[in-house]
């Protein structure tokens, strides 16, 4: 064996184990997609109620989201381990935290407004979590930014209802083919 | 060591040993991971998976989850040992 072909074995066995982390992050992380899947349909739903019903619904939805998580993320080990999955719901937890400091900050008043910008803090958590983790969350984190920016200039009358369902939709699918991945 | 291990050396092998040596605590991968990881064929990989099993580099179990037939390959003590050390003499190949 000469050093071309070992520098060749070296750069499979390092491709074999990049992919290998990349869908066993895949699996690990479709549960939480499909948590977050409920949560966005369960918030975009309540707001067809009322302004007042929805703006509680999202923050109850929200809420019941971060403890899913936090419990999913303590009882999966291995997934990644316990330590991993804390910063995980620590991040999720300071991106809430961000995002309440900025409606606060910013006086963000409306429904519509609130819902832009959790979605759009979500989809840009996704999108950093998948430069880390795999290209297919990174992708799913665009294909939400990108529905909740269609929803805000085209389908203004009807954003909370499309960025709820839309987005849980698609990461309640994305969610089920990570964990078949 | 001062040559490669013969049954690991092969492309196909030392994809399947390197990522179930990736696995945290050495955990077993399902078939249809280790192919989604190796981009083999399904007789390929379980020719291969075969003889890592003979070697004694992998343990391979069959079961039924979800009412489904499940094949799940984990390496063993031996195949660690036999994977680092052939991890080692490449690297020390490149000096």
């Amino acid at each position: 064996m000469d050093q071309k072909e070992a520098l060749r074995a070296l750069d499979d066995i390092q491709g074999a184990k990049e992919k290998s982390s990349a869908l066993r992050g895949y699996a690990a992380g479709g549960i939480y997609m499909i948590v977050w899947g409920c949560v966005w349909i369960v918030g975009g739903a309540s707001g067809l109620l009322s302004p007042e019903i929805g703006r509680s619904g999202w923050n109850v939805a929200v809420l019941a989201g971060i403890v899913a998580s936090v419990a999913i993320g303590f009882r999966s080990p291995g997934a990644g381990g316990k330590d991993v999955m804390g910063k995980v719901m620590l991040t999720m937890g300071t991106m809430a935290a961000v995002s309440v400091a900025i409606s606060v900050v910013l006086n963000i008043g409306s429904l519509r407004e609130a819902t832009a910008l959790q979605t759009i803090l979500v989809a840009g958590a996704y999108m950093a979590f998948g430069i880390w983790r795999g290209a297919r969350i990174f992708v799913l984190g665009l294909a939400l930014g990108a529905v909740a920016l269609v929803a805000w200039f085209f389908l203004a009358d009807k954003f909370e209802m499309v960025v709820g369902i839309a987005g849980g939709v698609i990461l309640i699918l994305s969610g089920i083919l990570l964990r078949r991945a | 060591m001062d040559a490669p291990d013969e049954i690991i050396h092969q492309s196909l092998r030392l994809k399947i040993m390197s990522a179930l040596r990736n696995e945290p605590d050495q955990a077993a991968l399902e078939f249809k991971r280790l192919r989604a990881i190796t981009g083999a064929t399904d007789g390929n990989l379980g020719r291969q998976i075969t003889t890592l099993a003979e070697a004694g580099y992998v343990d391979v179990t069959k079961d039924f989850h979800q009412n489904r037939p499940r094949t799940r390959a984990q390496i063993s003590t031996k195949g660690v040992a036999a994977f680092d050390a052939h991890v080692a003499y490449l690297k020390s190949l490149l000096g």
